[in-house]
């Protein structure tokens, strides 16, 4: 009687051993994984949140028929954003841009180039970050 | 005649080894079940966690291609978006847009990446609300004047 509850204590102890290897294997690296993503989500809201930038000017220049556009953006937030991934709307459409520097830092400035855009009237701008933060000018000739 | 008291113990050995092993089973079976639905579930968390987009489009110019209306969605989230009429539904002032009534320029978006949603629908002037619907349920609204 006492060998048989023995054995039996013995199966469920290593039952129980097994069951928690299976969760300490398979469920920790997930609540791993969750946490980090957690941690990215809370960096891309801090650095929306310190996020900002100002089209300081435009200026317009004469290409054959067509008009050249150079919009000066300053970055008034405290976040260094790369330019290669900002999207510059015209009057609503997503516009090919070029600029001279990939890096936006803090307190600076750079100048964005659009040519070959057509009509001469009112121009509505927008500029937009690579992390979704915008701002708007609108180019009065 | 009846059992003598060795081969009373072995059976309840034996009794005692069957019901623990038994019992084993459906706890190692139960615990899978759970570490599986909870790895699950936490994938489907990070997902959510993960997924994040924007529809940056001026809301007083929207452009057109065709009969098509154009709005531009940016990746801001953390993981590359998979942009397929089956992983978004598209509202246009409350009514689901059928999977024929909007595409994407692009199968899928990178982070910080720009695709065009093309909306074949028409729509009266006035102000109107667009609401995307992504992976794991993540949406955004918004308003705009046609």
């Amino acid at each position: 009687m006492g060998f048989s509850l023995i054995a039996a204590a013995a199966i469920l102890g290593v039952t129980l051993f097994m069951a928690v290897e299976i969760i300490v294997s398979d469920v920790l690296p997930t609540i791993e994984e969750m946490n980090t993503s957690y941690i990215d989500m809370k960096d891309r809201i801090n650095e929306q949140i310190q996020t900002d930038i100002t089209v300081t000017g435009v200026l317009r220049s004469v290409n054959g028929t067509n008009f050249d556009y150079t919009l000066s953006v300053q970055n008034t937030g405290s976040i260094t954003l790369h330019t290669d991934d900002f999207v510059i709307l015209i009057n609503g459409t997503n516009c090919a841009f070029s600029c001279s520097y990939n890096y936006l830092y803090p307190e600076d400035s750079v100048n964005f180039t659009i040519t070959n855009q057509a009509g001469d009237g009112l121009k509505r701008m927008k500029v937009i970050t690579n992390n979704g933060i915008d701002d708007y000018y609108t180019y009065t000739p | 005649m009846g059992f003598s008291l060795t081969g009373t113990h072995v059976i309840f050995f034996i009794a005692a080894v069957i019901v623990a092993g038994m019992v084993s089973g459906v706890f190692i079976a139960v615990t899978m079940n759970v570490t599986t639905s909870l790895s699950d579930r936490g994938g489907r968390v990070i997902e959510q966690l993960n997924t994040d987009f924007a529809i940056i489009n001026d809301p007083d110019i929207i452009p057109t291609s065709g009969v098509e209306y154009i709005f531009y969605m940016k990746n801001i989230g953390g993981a590359r978006l998979t942009t397929t009429n089956q992983t978004f539904q598209v509202f246009i002032d409350g009514e689901y847009l059928s999977s024929s009534q909007y595409s994407f320029g692009n199968t899928s978006i990178p982070v910080e990446g720009v695709t065009n949603l093309y909306v074949n629908i028409t729509l009266p002037a006035g102000d109107h609300i667009l609401r995307v619907v992504g992976p794991q349920a993540v949406d955004k609204e918004f308003a705009f004047i046609i």
